[in-house]
């Protein structure tokens, strides 16, 4: 059977605008005001054509985890969602250097790692608030049947075109 | 900080380049309860601070950067950030405001706004990092364009994610509509803040925050914006916005003949306004869809020239302005050539519309026989010529030979010419005008002349007259520019998306006091909003007056009267002045201002609270 675990936020950069609102209201959901610095999402930026929003791909066998050296990190086994226990952090970033993705953050005022939790029990307020429709808590396989079906509808629009 | 309101830091840096004093001035209750933020809060530390007889490039002028209490929140359309000062071009008030993350940053950092003071001897750059204040050598950057600017100093910092508002050789150079750059392609464009900035030797302010901003009523913010999402969604006019950006607007306007100014505004139909709209823009140029800040909408599109003379351009827009300004009103029909003299701007760090306008200004004169081919370097300056249009941009951008003239802008560039020149000068006290029409729309018109910063479409506004009400109606139109006024000084005050004007409103509604109320928690009603909107507003006029500024400064160029259209839909429409006239007297009188001066009456100030600044202007000559 299926978990909740089996699903991960995917974010589309071709929907992705960059607009920052997905930030702004992790912050004001997890944070109650709003700063930038506080958020378990981030958009990166390249140039003028990138725009992705990126937060804790909740991988399988978390390096985050398994690199805490006084094991203050463990993964929800409901969620997949990494939860940080901070009376055993000692705020040493260890983990920040461990996510290949540089997802986790570090809060500017209570020194600990900060990790996207999937707005606990709500639906995530990223994909509530995402006006572009570009995040989505999905598995991996209707993620990709989307894809291909995206893929297959451009395939025979052009095939159509060429006829 | 002891401020009472949220939304608020309570705190504004004073940096002295002269000195390199860095000090700190809270902001009080009063203040924000009479002046709401960046655009009140600016006016007021101008009208103080700055002297009537002060040369906008001495050192006494200054330079300032604010933000509004809804700056670094979820409020849509919150993400513009402004500066203020003596404008070059103008000897008069000045704003601008751009779009991105530096008002965020900004406040994250712990400061409502920056007033710049004094002049550096040598370049440097300000380094704002949360409590850390640096003024840093930047002998290293000048010199360098806007792109290079801000990614050696981002280099240098250490952080990709640092703000930086620099100026390129246009603002070095003191190119009178020189702007400031807030990252690659995103500019407080007009009235030549980038050539202050350049007088001060200040190539750039970078700015990081790690703080946050904390707001009234948080639950009542969050129904506010989840409404405010709904509704832009269900809007025409934004499903378009998104699609099309500003250049969405040249389909309307050559429907009704009229704004997209030609030829230097001798007409207001082109004939090739086709390869200029919005949909053309998306079918061949448009490679990426973005959006500013907060905004649920997202107007902004990233354009990619693919063939061509020009191929391998890309840049963030091009915006409605810039269309107009490089293409009709230079007779240029190719997109391509348009983002080329677009992107030239941006790294020059030069306004587009001033830019396209004077340009257009050289190419009448030059027809008319006014300037010979050797005057201007032996540049081909012909309706049309595409490539003559972006070689001479590159050369005001460096001041280099005839671009050099042209670098002061069209008005005092026609004083210099003489002959007449003046008469092609498309600007409203020695600001260029933009794309929007005085001619066949009385709104415009009257909000044009009247408008504290000259010839700009940020005081009195053209959306209304495009979308809701009768353009050529004359009757109520005084009092609307008025309550328009009120509506862009609150709207500056905020700092807010101009754009979301027609959503919140053309005039101050309900809506700016929920978003007031929600963040700061002042309490105000919509009364009490109007009367700020009108001090402000009364304040810049004041800065004007001191300035020299009276009746007689109030009008648009004579062209307008003078010229009918002689082709388009609109065909025939002219502007009369004798309604211009009667327009301005109604406007004065509903203003509280003297019908013969232009002069706000005393009893109108002490009703506003400014019993200081009636006591100044009542020793000023008529």
């Amino acid at each position: 059977m299926r978990q909740s675990s089996d699903k991960s936020i995917f974010v589309d950069p071709s929907k992705c605008t960059g607009c920052h609102i997905c930030e702004l209201v992790c912050s004001e959901h997890h944070e109650k005001n709003y700063g930038l610095r506080k958020s378990r999402i981030r958009v990166t930026s390249i140039g003028n054509t990138i725009r992705l929003a990126m937060s804790c791909r909740l991988c399988k066998k978390a390096p985050c985890v398994a690199s805490c050296p006084r094991d203050a990190l463990r993964q929800h086994e409901d969620t997949g969602t990494i939860v940080v226990d901070e009376n055993k952090c000692t705020g040493c970033k260890w983990c920040i250097g461990a996510c290949d993705f540089g997802v986790i953050f570090f809060h500017p005022i209570q020194k600990t790692p900060i990790i996207c939790d999937l707005c606990g029990k709500d639906e995530p307020q990223c994909i509530r608030a995402c006006q572009k429709e570009a995040i989505q808590l999905i598995t991996e396989d209707a993620f990709l049947s989307q894809i291909r079906k995206n893929a297959a509808e451009k395939l025979t629009k052009s095939i159509g075109e060429a006829k | 900080m002891t401020l009472k309101y949220k939304g608020y830091c309570g705190q504004i840096l004073r940096i002295n380049l002269t000195t390199k004093k860095v000090s700190k001035q809270l902001l009080t209750d009063e203040h924000v309860r009479k002046y709401l933020g960046g655009n009140g809060i600016a006016a007021r530390i101008m009208y103080d601070e700055i002297k009537a007889d002060t040369d906008p490039f001495d050192a006494e002028n200054k330079l300032i950067f604010m933000t509004g209490p809804i700056n670094g929140t979820r409020v849509p359309f919150a993400a513009k950030f402004g500066a203020w000062t003596k404008s070059p071009l103008t000897g008069l008030f000045h704003d601008s405001q751009v779009s991105g993350l530096m008002s965020a940053e900004l406040k994250y950092a712990g400061y409502d706004g920056i007033v710049f003071e004094g002049s550096s001897e040598k370049p440097v750059y300000a380094w704002i990092d949360d409590d850390s204040i640096q003024i840093k050598d930047a002998v290293h950057l000048w010199g360098l364009k806007t792109t290079d600017t801000c990614s050696a100093i981002l280099q240098e910092l250490g952080d990709s994610e640092i703000q930086v508002a620099c100026i390129g050789p246009g603002g070095e150079k003191l190119v009178r509509y020189a702007c400031i750059n807030v990252g690659d392609h995103r500019v407080l464009g007009r009235g030549g803040l980038g050539a202050v900035m350049g007088s001060k030797n200040l190539k750039a302010v970078a700015v990081r925050g790690s703080g946050s901003v904390d707001v009234a009523d948080l639950n009542g913010l969050q129904r506010f914006i989840d409404d405010t999402y709904d509704k832009v969604k269900k809007h025409p006019a934004y499903i378009r916005y998104s699609l099309y950006g500003t250049p969405g607007g040249v389909l309307g306007e050559a429907t009704l003949g009229i704004s997209f100014g030609t030829k230097n505004w001798r007409e207001e139909y082109f004939d090739g306004w086709e390869k200029l709209t919005g949909e053309f823009i998306r079918e061949r140029f448009t490679v990426k869809d973005l959006a500013c800040p907060t905004c649920p909408l997202g107007c902004s599109h990233v354009s990619s020239v693919k063939d061509g003379p020009y191929a391998g351009t890309v840049l963030e827009g091009p915006e409605y302005e810039t269309i107009y300004a490089f293409g009709p009103m230079c007779g240029i029909d190719r997109l391509d050539a348009i983002i080329k003299a677009n992107a030239l701007c941006d790294e020059y760090g030069i306004d587009t519309i001033s830019t396209g306008v004077t340009l257009a200004f050289a190419m009448e004169c030059y027809e008319k026989g006014l300037l010979t081919k050797r005057d201007i370097d032996g540049i081909d300056l012909t309706w049309g010529n595409h490539e003559a249009v972006v070689a001479m941009t590159e050369k005001i951008g460096k001041r280099e030979g005839f671009g050099d003239l042209l670098a002061e802008g069209s008005w005092r560039a026609s004083k210099m010419i003489g002959k007449g020149a003046e008469y092609y000068s498309m600007s409203i006290k020695g600001l260029e005008l933009p794309g929007h029409s005085p001619r066949t729309m009385r709104g415009m018109m009257l909000g044009y002349a009247t408008s504290t910063c000259g010839g700009r479409h940020q005081d009195g506004r053209p959306t209304a007259e495009y979308a809701a009400i009768d353009r050529l109606e004359v009757k109520g139109k005084p009092k609307f520019v008025r309550d328009v006024n009120h509506m862009t000084a609150v709207g500056d005050s905020l700092v807010l998306c101009r754009f979301s004007e027609r959503l919140y409103g053309f005039t101050l509604t309900q809506s700016y006091v929920d978003i007031v109320n929600l963040v700061t928690g002042i309490g105000l009603n919509l009364q009490e909003l109007e009367t700020i909107g009108e001090r402000i507003y009364n304040i810049e006029r004041a800065f004007n007056v001191r300035c020299g500024i009276r009746r007689g400064d109030d009008r648009i160029p004579d062209r307008f009267f003078k010229e009918a259209l002689t082709v388009g839909p609109a065909k025939g429409e002219v502007a009369s002045l004798s309604t211009f006239n009667g327009m301005l007297d109604e406007y004065y009188e509903i203003r509280g201002w003297d019908r013969s001066t232009g002069i706000p009456r005393k009893e109108k100030l002490v009703d506003l609270g400014l019993e200081d600044v009636a006591k100044d202007l009542e020793t000023i000559p008529p």
